[in-house]
């Protein structure tokens, strides 16, 4: 559907600005900085990665799953539901949306729990907690809070289009691909048109890799300090993965969104 | 949450039923379809997934409109716009005699819905005169969106049981497996015709073997010259040769301008019929009226 970004959902609903997001938590941010709701989604964004490639799912049905679950935290508080229960309910979603074939039930709570054992048990124990059926009354949650959005656009394919014009096309590609990939840990794709964040992930792979293309980029015709924006913002990515230590900090950010012992995990959402 | 109050059964599908209803709180008429969710580990059903996020993004007045999805217990209700029947009860209602200038209207209609989806690149794969709907004032709108794919990325095998029988692509019939929105455009010129013939089904075949044969009878059997790479596809089976009909014994009813549109979209080879957008072109179409005007 690439032609018709501009008359999809994707674009006539789901691309906020800053304010919108600050305002969809609120309710988090009386007890998270900033830097600290974005390191969880951080964490949970390598959680569906880590998930998606056990199931085998291609990157673009990953990626899709990433954002839904941005989508769901932009409008709901990480204690609405608890983000390791959304984690894989927005895989589930996003393989159906994105036609791979139906995922076994099994294969899939195992996956979970391979997961959470081989990578994430110093949070969560050596067990996956959730069980299918509360997987699926939250998918159902998960489509009504998307308001059926589900077709979510990619900076992948713009991305194959833009580097066509290169000449050392062959070292960009790989670089400015995973310049994407990582763009899903930020908000950078709840906030800015595919094809933007394909024109700032090229960009910065053109500053990691030294090579000049101002002419290139002064010939677009796009809103150039848009771009930049997105740019500034993946490169500060960057810097910031060059020191943290997600292990040393994540114990307790999770502990400040586990929910009151005996809550539900919908209560919010079933008012 | 709104409350919906069936009032009768309209209709019966593949994986669930259809029921007119109420929305208490406006007063407005709506559609239900209720999808049984059977196998309480599938959760959604794919279908009834695809079918959602697809009319999500189709807004067009050609296709029918979703207005929401409510979870129940072990079931899915999906709210659409009510329209007050599918094509073939109008059909069976109109008793052989369908006026040229409806059959004009409604293969319009049809077109426009069909090419809007296609310039989403989503292929419906399942046009049929059950998955179109008539409305009150003579509008037209595609349903029934369960088979749609998105076309966006290249499948390598799409399944090749798609489209009722009698509405399937000569392409698709003899087993190919990559196909595109010319598979629509085949079974919309069997529509056309069905309705300028006063609903009689135009291929109505038996088995796949049989459907064959009477397109075959009809357009001419296939060769290399006419569509490169049939006989690959031909290779397994062999068929009797038959030349093309005269097509005003095909579809008698239409002007010779609708002769010629019908005879663009129902070209044997795939990559030679015409697209939506250029059917919508043609001269048939030429001071075409919407609805029953
Ligand atoms: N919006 C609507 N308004 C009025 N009638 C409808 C509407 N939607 C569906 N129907 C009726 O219900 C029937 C079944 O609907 P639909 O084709 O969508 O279901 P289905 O389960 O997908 O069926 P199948 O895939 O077997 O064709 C239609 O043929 C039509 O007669």
């Amino acid at each position: 559907m690439a032609a018709n970004f501009w008359k999809s959902s994707h674009y006539s609903q789901w691309v906020l600005d800053r304010q919108e997001i600050l305002a969809g938590r609120e309710e988090d941010l009386s007890y998270l900085s900033e830097d600290e709701i974005f390191k969880i989604h951080m964490f949970f964004a390598n959680f569906i990665r880590h998930l998606g490639d056990l199931l085998k799912l291609r990157q673009q049905v990953i990626a899709t799953a990433i954002v839904y679950f941005k989508r769901f935290y932009s409008r709901n508080s990480l204690k609405s539901i608890a983000p390791l229960l959304l984690a894989p309910t927005c895989i589930l979603l996003a393989s159906k949306a994105e036609e791979c074939g139906i995922i076994n039930t099994g294969r899939f709570i195992n996956a979970c729990t391979n997961v959470v054992k081989q990578k994430y048990s110093s949070y969560f124990g050596s067990d996956y907690p959730y069980k299918m059926p509360v997987i699926l009354e939250c998918e159902f949650f998960l489509l009504e809070l998307l308001d059926c959005s589900l077709i979510v656009f990619h900076p992948y394919r713009p991305l194959l289009q833009f580097v066509e014009d290169f000449e050392k096309k062959d070292a960009l590609l790989p670089c400015a691909w995973r310049a994407i990939n990582d763009s899903y840990n930020t908000d950078i794709c709840l906030m800015y048109p595919p094809y933007i964040i394909a024109l700032a992930c090229l960009h910065t792979a053109c500053i990691i890799q030294s090579i000049d293309c101002t002419q290139w980029f002064a010939e677009l015709s796009v809103d150039l300090d848009l771009l930049f924006e997105v740019t500034r913002q993946i490169v500060a990515l960057y810097e910031l993965l060059k020191t943290y230590e997600e292990s040393a900090e994540m114990k307790s950010l999770l502990d400040k969104i586990a929910l009151p012992k005996g809550g539900r995990y919908d209560g919010k959402l079933m008012k | 949450m709104e409350s919906y109050e069936k009032l009768v059964k309209i209709g019966e599908g593949t994986y669930g039923t259809v029921y007119k209803a109420v929305n208490h709180d406006t007063g407005e008429i709506v559609a239900l379809k209720k999808v049984r969710i059977d196998d309480e580990n599938e959760g959604i059903p794919s279908f009834a997934l695809r079918e959602i996020c697809l009319l999500k993004e189709l807004k067009h007045k050609n296709i029918v409109m979703l207005y929401d999805v409510i979870h129940g217990n072990k079931e899915l209700m999906i709210v659409f716009e009510y329209c007050d029947q599918d094509l073939k009860r109008y059909c069976d209602a109109c008793q052989g005699k369908i006026d040229p200038s409806i059959v004009q209207s409604f293969t319009n209609q049809l077109l426009q819905g069909l090419a809007y989806c296609h310039s989403h690149h989503i292929l419906h794969r399942d046009i049929t005169p059950q998955n179109i709907l008539v409305t009150g004032n003579g509008d037209i709108k595609l349903a029934d969106f369960g088979l749609a794919r998105n076309f966006g990325i290249p499948v390598k095998s799409f399944s090749a049981e798609v489209v009722t029988l009698w509405y399937r692509s000569p392409d698709v019939l003899l087993g190919a497996t990559l196909y595109d929105t010319s598979i629509d455009i085949w079974s919309t010129g069997c529509i056309f015709a069905e309705l300028s013939n006063g609903g009689q089904p135009l291929l109505p075949g038996k088995d796949v073997a049989d459907q064959l044969k009477i397109i075959f009878k009809i357009f001419g059997t296939p060769n290399e010259q006419i569509w490169p790479g049939v006989s690959q596809l031909m290779k397994d089976k062999d068929y009797p040769s038959y030349n093309a009909m005269s097509i005003l014994h095909v579809v008698p009813n239409l002007n010779q301008l609708g002769c010629d549109l019908f005879q663009l979209m129902m070209v044997l080879d795939p990559s030679k019929r015409c697209t939506a957008e250029q059917a919508l072109q043609h001269a048939y179409f030429k001071g075409v009226s919407e609805g029953y005007t």
